[in-house]
């Protein structure tokens, strides 16, 4: 406690003197006594002239006297601006060097090094010293480093703003080169605000910063350490993510892993705890198959960053591919089936399809392989032929079938030669079998490795032509051509001309086999997959900036070679994010090429070390003023409750609560006209506001006269009439809502769709009326309000309309009617085909185009206006009283039938 | 709408103080079924009511006035008419003064609300006894539940007089009534002795209910203070409640003694009621003390 109350330091102390003063605060207010209480009493004519033998002590209690003195006190406190912990000044004297950390991990701990180190330059601005800059990432586009300085403080805060995290990993080496080339002649303090992960060579950095004067690293807290999202090296089937940490950290640290789509949604959301010995962690997402294609990318949630970021290329998407073949059978030797061979190979990147091709084309199928299989039906073919073209991806393995194939060449990339060539037979001069030559720069399988014990022993030839080259994607030792491929409109045609099982060579046995159908699968489903040709580099395609977001690539940026990709490290040149050719992408992630993570621990001795957040200062002047006003109000109530004005209090809070109320209302930056009236005290007739405000203004006066009607007439007595929007006011008061569609009606929001659906099917009734004399008996068609008003039932759940049926309770329920009208007559009224089903009889929605309110609203008697609020009448009475009018409409015959 | 909402307000007033009544009258006829009730043994035996003719039935007579064995004879319904006996009238006078609203609790009602229920229950059990009842004022008496019922909604009518004690210069009470006075009688009693004398003139049968509530007898009050009269708008400020409350109480009871004395002169019944006690039983004590 007295430690906590000696890092108290006042700003203003000879404020305190005036605490001298108190005591005579003390005797002010114990001579001014709390007023009188007033009660009423009629008898209080008995109490005149009764004189008190002893006066009230009309003294303050004491301890009401000790609660203002505490204010008082509290008050003056405040004003001397006492501070707890006041932060301490800059280490040293000289110059000083800030070395920001803004390499990959720095992302997730941004704002804490930015902050702190803006304070100590505030400080070191106050104390007008020299300032230097470091950062130990390079810029976008720089390959070294800069050091910044000497710099005033309105520079250096420039400069400091202006650094960004980067994706790439530090150069320690750089910054090294870069202090030790511009050493400058006095001592220098350096503070380092790292990220606390310790990258590779930190020492290194660290020797000549010590050379050069003090240094002091400052690091997050274990709980705030960077985290790596990397994917981990198998996965398998299941969609996997690793995060690392350093294993400082603390114990059960909460994390969670977001799957994005492309657009950036969130598709599922992983949450765990990391514990230090378990680590890194694994995160298994369950996505539905369907889902699992749509996700572009894992991200850290919270500042992930490019360390935070795992972007998913084609590797990782499952493909469907359908193989031609039976269904698995139960007997027989699969061993030397094709389809068994290729199923086991696709089935830990891709859905597999067996079956029959009519049965895999309508799995829709990215790819499908035909292995060994040369004539099918003519319309089988042509719609092989129509998937291709539109997209598809046909793989096809050669065999015993295909050589005997008497329909050769149909959805082939190249001719072929009738009959196979036996490598290893007996004729054959070279006698022994061909082994896989590498694969061709231009073929999509550039870069996989060759095994050198996979033979051929037999293939299928293709007739030579000049463009054989180009079409083929992996050769023989012997210059023959393994596989080819070649472009049909939008799809892709690759034939091995090899057996998929063992028969003709041990292909199939081999690990190409599965990298071979892998890059394959991948490259189906692309529309550009004709495109696949190109040299042997991968371009940028989309890049991660420092914050872990997907940026086009800067001019910067360059191509990195296939057969290096495996391998490369992240660098300005190279920054993780999405290369690709043509068709076929890949990503570069920054977990994939970092080993696990450290923190920087182990310091050279000589550097202060210490984390962020340690030097906090506090102003306690705002904490002491709000003491004293909670006292404040203390004494408040202690009064009025002596006072015995208990009640005033509770009316005070009354108007208060209110006044507070109706600040929040307006606070809320919505149309707050809404819910002004309170609607639910009587039957006000509502209609719907169109934005149009002739329209509206004819719909406020004919209702407003068709209630003055209503009330002359019946006993139902509206208090008024309600303009709505849908979109914000609640409908339930209403018993019957006159809606006019006009031409310009706005789609209404699936939030007013609910409203209007949700009023409809709990009792509402919805006079929609286009204005329009719409005269088609069979059908709303035709006019324009009419479209408008289709366009807001669409989305609407309604019950089958039908033109009004003669004799329907509508036209009985006040005055007897025989025809609907408004300004318009004729035409026709639509009501609720179905109008008994639970709904008391009444149709939830009628549509007409006669124009109501228009009639309501003019002045004059006509007779056909008479008619019109007639009908008025009738619908409200309807709207109020459902069937029981349908009921009395029976009367008559009931009383027939009782004999009377 | 303005002319809906206005005519319906006034609509809406006329309802809700209607809707007071039921209320009242159910207080009342609740304090009168415990007077009933203590009634029948003492009563019912030879009240003299004597048999003076049969009639016939007609369409508004009480059916249970109706005799069912003569009816039982003929092909007829018979009223069994009993001796006309004179009937008395009760004429009713209840305060209205604004320091009637008074209550010092939520648990106690209201000096006027008590006055109302017993003005009520009195008149109630008046019309039951056969009497006319009416209210010191207002012209007709009558012995119907019509009357009762008028006379509720008179008694309902919102809003206060300054009146404290009945004025018998503008209304001259029928003759040989009784005359049943319920207030809080706060005025000197010479004042209340002068109009009591006017009154008796008329009549020599009188009854004088005070009600007074607990507070005003005991001032349950303490520390500084003013009290506010809300009758004569006038304050008093107390410095030391507690010093002066054993005065106050001298004073209190030496008036109500006062106002008992001047009504004995007179001849009249005098009962004191306090709102913190069941009306039923003050009603009870009232009616064995006026029959």
């Amino acid at each position: 406690m007295t430690a906590w109350l000696a890092n108290i330091v006042f700003m203003n102390p000879w404020i305190l003197v005036g605490a001298a003063s108190l005591p005579v605060l003390w005797f002010l207010l114990r001579v001014m006594p709390p007023a009188p209480q007033r009660i009423v009493l009629p008898t209080a004519r008995f109490l005149a002239g009764l004189v008190p033998d002893t006066q009230t002590p009309s003294r303050t209690p004491w301890w009401i006297l000790l609660l203002r003195i505490l204010i008082a006190a509290l008050v003056l406190l405040a004003l001397a601006q006492p501070v707890y912990n006041p932060a301490q000044g800059l280490p040293g004297n000289g110059a000083i060097r800030l070395v920001i950390d803004n390499s990959w991990p720095s992302a997730q701990t941004w704002t804490t090094q930015i902050q702190a180190a803006e304070e100590s330059l505030a400080q070191a601005g106050r104390e007008k010293r020299e300032i230097y800059i470091l950062t130990t990432a390079p810029s976008p586009g720089e390959e070294s480093l800069t050091q910044f300085g000497p710099l005033s403080y309105s520079e250096a805060v420039s400069i400091l703003r202006g650094i960004k995290p980067q994706p790439w990993p530090a150069s320690y080496t750089g910054a090294k080169k870069i202090i030790e080339e511009r050493a400058p002649q006095n001592a220098i303090t350096s503070l380092w605000f790292s990220h606390g992960i310790g990258e590779g060579g930190i020492e290194r950095l660290m020797e000549p910063l010590q050379a050069q004067g003090e240094l002091h690293y400052i690091a997050p807290a274990p709980s705030n350490l960077p985290l790596l999202l990397r994917m981990p090296e198998k996965s398998g089937l299941a969609l996997q993510v690793e995060i690392d940490a350093p294993d400082v950290i603390a114990p059960g640290l909460p994390a969670s892993v977001l799957a994005l789509s492309e657009d950036g949604s969130v598709i599922d959301r992983q949450n765990i705890t990391l514990e230090p010995d378990k680590l890194p962690a694994t995160v298994t997402f369950n996505v539905p198959e369907t889902l699992r294609n749509n996700i572009a990318q894992f991200r850290l949630a919270g500042q992930s960053g490019a360390g935070g970021t795992v972007i998913l290329d084609d590797r990782h998407r499952k493909r469907n591919v359908g193989i031609v073949a039976p269904p698995e059978k139960t007997e027989g030797a699969p061993l030397v089936e094709a389809g068994y061979y290729l199923k086991r190979a696709l089935e830990p990147f891709s859905t597999i399809h067996l079956g029959s091709v009519e049965q895999i084309l309508e799995q829709k199928p990215s790819v499908i392989i035909l292995p060994d299989i040369a004539s099918m039906p003519p319309e089988t073919l042509e719609a092989l032929e129509k998937w291709v073209k539109e997209g598809g991806l046909l793989l096809r393995f050669a065999g015993p079938n295909m050589a005997q194939d008497q329909n050769e060449n149909y959805l082939l990339p190249v001719q072929v030669r009738k009959g196979t060539r036996a490598i290893d037979g007996s004729m054959a001069w070279q006698r022994e079998p061909a082994k896989l030559e590498s694969f061709p720069q231009t073929s999509p399988l550039f870069g996989l490795a060759v095994p050198q014990d996979v033979t051929v022993r037999q293939q299928i030839l293709p007739e030579p032509s000049e463009d054989i080259g180009e079409k083929t994607w992996a050769v023989l030792s012997d210059g023959t051509p393994l596989i080819t491929a070649a472009p049909l409109e939008q799809g892709m045609l690759v034939f091995v001309h090899t057996t998929a099982n063992t028969a003709w060579s041990d292909l199939a046995l081999s690990g190409v086999f599965v990298e071979i159908l892998q890059r394959i699968v991948s490259i189906s489903g692309t529309a550009a997959a004709k495109d696949v040709k190109a040299d042997g580099y991968l371009e940028p395609r989309l890049v991660l900036d420092g914050m872990g977001r997907l940026i086009e690539p800067g001019g910067s940026v360059q191509s990195i070679p296939a057969t290096d990709f495996a391998t490369v490290k992240t660098s300005p040149a190279h920054p993780p994010g999405i290369y690709g050719r043509g068709g076929y992408q890949q990503a570069l992630n920054t977990g994939d090429r970092v080993g696990r993570m450290g923190a920087a621990t182990t310091l050279p001795s000589g550097v202060e070390s210490r984390t962020y957040g340690g030097d906090f200062e506090i102003d306690l002047m705002p904490l002491l003023l709000f003491a004293a006003l909670i006292l404040l109000l203390i004494d408040w109530l202690v009064i009025l409750i002596i006072g015995g004005n208990l009640k005033s209090i509770g009316r005070f809070l009354a108007v208060q609560g209110r006044a507070a109320g109706i600040f929040f209302i307006f606070s809320i930056p919505l149309p707050a006209q809404a819910q002004e009236q309170n609607y639910a005290d009587g039957i006000y007739l509502a209609y719907m506001r169109t934005g149009d405000a002739g329209v509206d203004s004819i719909s406020h006066q004919g209702l407003q006269s068709l209630a003055e009607v209503l009330e002359r007439r019946t006993s139902v007595e509206p208090e008024g009439v309600a303009g709505l929007n849908p979109e914000v006011d609640e409908l339930a008061f209403f018993p019957i809502i006159y809606w006019p569609v006009t031409e310009n009606q706005v789609a209404l929001s699936p939030k007013a769709l609910n409203n209007v659906q949700n009023y409809l099917d709990h009792g509402g009734t919805i006079l929609f009326d286009t204005r329009d004399r719409n005269y088609a008996t069979n059908a709303l068609i035709g006019t324009k309000n009419t479209e408008s008003l289709r366009g807001i039932t669409r989305a609407l759940n309604l019950p089958p309309l039908t033109p009004i049926p003669e004799g329907h309770v509508l036209g009985k329920s006040f005055y007897l009617l025989d025809s609907y009208p408004g300004r318009y007559t004729g035409g026709t009224l639509w009501v609720s085909q179905d109008s008994v089903n639970n709904r008391d009889g009444v149709s939830s929605i009628i549509i007409g185009s006669h124009d109501w309110a228009g009639a309501w609203a003019s002045p004059g008697g006509s007779q056909q206006q008479e008619m019109a609020q007639r009908f008025g009448v009738n619908l409200v009475i309807y709207a109020l009283t459902g069937n029981y009018k349908a009921d009395q409409v029976h009367v008559p015959f009931i009383l027939e039938r009782l004999g009377q | 709408m303005n002319l809906f909402s206005a005519r319906l307000k006034l609509h809406h007033s006329a309802e809700e103080a209607a809707a007071n009544l039921p209320d009242l009258m159910l207080k009342a006829e609740k304090a009168v079924a415990s007077v009933l009730q203590g009634e029948h043994a003492q009563k019912r035996a030879g009240h003299g009511e004597k048999f003076w003719q049969f009639r016939d039935y007609i369409p508004g007579d009480r059916p249970q006035d109706i005799d069912w064995r003569q009816s039982a004879k003929a092909d007829r319904v018979f009223i069994r008419q009993k001796e006309r006996q004179t009937t008395q009238s009760a004429i009713f006078w209840c305060s209205r003064s604004p320091g009637m609203n008074f209550s010092s609790a939520k648990k106690y009602p209201s000096k006027a609300e008590a006055a109302k229920i017993l003005t009520l229950a009195l008149a109630l059990l008046m019309t039951r006894a056969g009497e006319q009842i009416g209210l010191f004022g207002a012209g007709k008496t009558g012995r119907t539940d019509a009357s009762l019922h008028r006379m509720g909604e008179a008694l309902c009518a919102p809003g206060t007089d300054g009146r404290e004690l009945p004025d018998a210069d503008t209304y001259s009470l029928p003759r040989h009534c009784s005359l049943i006075q319920i207030g809080d009688f706060f005025m000197p009693p010479d004042e209340i002795d002068i109009a009591f004398k006017k009154l008796s003139a008329h009549t020599a049968n009188g009854l004088v209910i005070q009600i007074l509530d607990p507070a005003e007898m005991e001032l349950p009050y303490s520390g500084r203070a003013i009290f506010e009269d809300p009758a004569a708008s006038a304050s008093e400020r107390v410095n030391h409640v507690d010093s002066i409350r054993d005065r106050y109480k001298q004073r209190i009871n030496d008036h109500i003694e006062a106002v008992r004395t001047v009504c004995r002169n007179r001849h009249w019944k005098h009962h004191l009621h306090t709102t913190d006690l069941d009306i039923g039983d003050t009603l009870l004590k009232i009616w064995e003390m006026f029959s």
